[in-house]
């Protein structure tokens, strides 16, 4: 079931709908062989009750020990099975989604391949998820080129993918780390650089490799003036961050839960002076929330015509347009500009 | 100069109280938005320099006028019973004249305390105060029914 069937909500570009829950839920897509494809099993709240289900030396157990040791925040945790053989990624993320479990909306894989990277973005970026993709591929760091998996997903302007390199990358889950640590953040309301891992070893990198990674716009974790930072929050399109990828789609997301509470919670929802009712209930009061929470910025304007102003079409269809609103993100700082003189 | 006929009508202006439109209003005044605090301090020193401090307080109430007929008393009864019993009265409001541009909203309103109550031979109106954490407003004007020239 699509909510957007009902209340065609677009902020900028769309989202799957996922419940309240399932906005903080990671689904990690595995090919052990404890299940058989297309199982989904969790949400596990804890490495604990993974431990119930998977050995410690299994790959969803690894995974799961890095979501997990982010802190306290972090208690959603779904894992889906591929078979490694018979099913391609974007076979089984669409088998996952149409007949196991869509109720998730972080997403992170097994597979370290390029072109297996290639695949689950494409669908990520379809279906409305968040992905990290990790690479430990050496040529992200070369400014020369062009052909790495960092540099293809830019070129696709992937938005709802973000690259992160790391050295070991083949052999550890980063990517489950660094989902434990943000998942709990109220969606949009903190920025994804700059944040320590716990359990993660950092890189070093020489100024033109940063340099590389930034042009192509893959995070990376390194330790700056003592500090082990994420850095820099990218997807792969330019422009786009993911706290700005996630805060807009929680935004839109929770307009259309309100939107049908609206509609449930009342015999109906009249055609004269609905649109007020809309105005209220759903736009202004999400946005209001979303200003309380940091994702966008106060001074938003909304739009609404009156029911004379509808098309005698929309009107007999009961469809209700042209409601519209503008807001600024918040945003955030990750590069700072300070100069001074000191004289004697 | 413009040539327009600016048209009021009462009836054109909606009042949503927790996705409710409310009718059955008074006659006369029947909805009134007031700022609790001025946007400003002025204090002006003995040499007359002025100075101004912000409050940064847009908490304010809304007065609404019902006739004690009017079903919607009831809803407003709800609210202030939701809340009385588990705080679970506090809702949007919106005042907005659809035959113009005047808005006032706010997300956070409840019923302060119940109207006080008359009963005669006549038909009598029951005011509803909503206390409001802030109200954002825009009064406007109304729409030119003719055009400009």
């Amino acid at each position: 079931m699509a909510l957007s069937d009902y209340a065609d909500i677009q902020v900028s570009f769309e989202a799957q709908t996922v419940s309240r829950a399932g906005f903080g839920t990671l689904l990690f897509i595995t090919e052990d062989t404890t299940e058989s494809s297309g199982v989904v099993n969790g949400p596990y709240a804890s490495l604990s009750e993974v431990e119930n289900d998977y050995a410690t030396g299994t790959e969803p157990y690894a995974f799961a020990q890095e979501a997990f040791a982010q802190g306290e925040g972090f208690s959603s945790l779904k894992i889906g099975h591929k078979d490694a053989t018979n099913d391609t990624w974007t076979d089984i993320i669409a088998s996952i989604i149409n007949e196991s479990d869509a109720d998730w909306y972080a997403l992170a894989v097994e597979t370290r391949t390029a072109a297996d990277i290639e695949l689950v973005a494409a669908e990520a970026q379809a279906r409305g998820k968040l992905y990290i993709a990790v690479t430990a591929d050496a040529a992200v760091l070369d400014d020369q080129d062009d052909t790495d998996i960092a540099s293809t997903l830019l070129s696709n302007s992937y938005s709802r993918t973000a690259v992160l390199y790391k050295s070991d990358g083949d052999s550890t889950y980063p990517e489950g780390a660094w989902f434990g640590r943000m998942l709990p953040e109220d969606p949009g309301a903190a920025n994804w650089a700059y944040k320590s891992l716990s359990g993660v070893a950092t890189d070093s990198f020489t100024s033109a490799e940063r340099g590389a990674l930034r042009d192509k716009r893959a995070n990376y974790y390194e330790n700056v003036a003592g500090n082990p930072i994420t850095y820099g929050g990218y997807t792969s399109e330019a422009g786009k961050f993911l706290d700005i990828i996630r805060g807009v789609d929680w935004l839109q997301t929770r307009m259309q839960e309100d939107y049908i509470a609206v509609q449930t919670g009342q015999d109906r929802l009249p055609y004269v002076g609905g649109g007020e009712i809309i105005e209220s209930e759903v736009v202004r009061r999400r946005l209001d929330i979303a200003v309380d929470q940091g994702v966008i910025a106060e001074g938003y304007e909304v739009d609404v015509p009156g029911y004379r102003d509808q098309d005698p079409t929309d009107r007999s269809a009961r469809s209700y347009p042209g409601i519209t609103f503008n807001a600024t993100y918040v945003g955030a700082i990750n590069t700072v500009g300070i100069s001074g003189v000191v004289s004697p | 100069m413009g040539a327009g006929v600016y048209t009021y009508a009462a009836e054109s202006v909606r009042i949503i109280v927790g996705g409710v439109p409310i009718s059955g209003l008074a006659d006369g005044t029947f909805v009134s938005v007031s700022r609790d605090e001025q946007a400003y301090n002025k204090t002006t020193g003995a040499d007359g320099t002025t100075s101004r401090s912000r409050t940064g307080n847009r908490a304010g109430t809304i007065a609404i006028t019902l006739q004690q007929t009017s079903p919607s008393n009831d809803v407003l009864s709800g609210f202030m019973l939701a809340d009385e019993a588990a705080d679970q009265g506090v809702v949007p409001v919106l005042i907005k004249d659809t035959s113009g541009r005047t808005l006032h909203y706010a997300s956070a309103a409840w019923v302060q305390q119940k109207p006080d109550e008359e009963f005669g031979k006549e038909v009598s109106d029951r005011e509803w105060t909503l206390d409001c954490a802030r109200i954002d407003s825009f009064v406007g004007g109304n729409t030119s029914q003719t055009g400009s020239s």
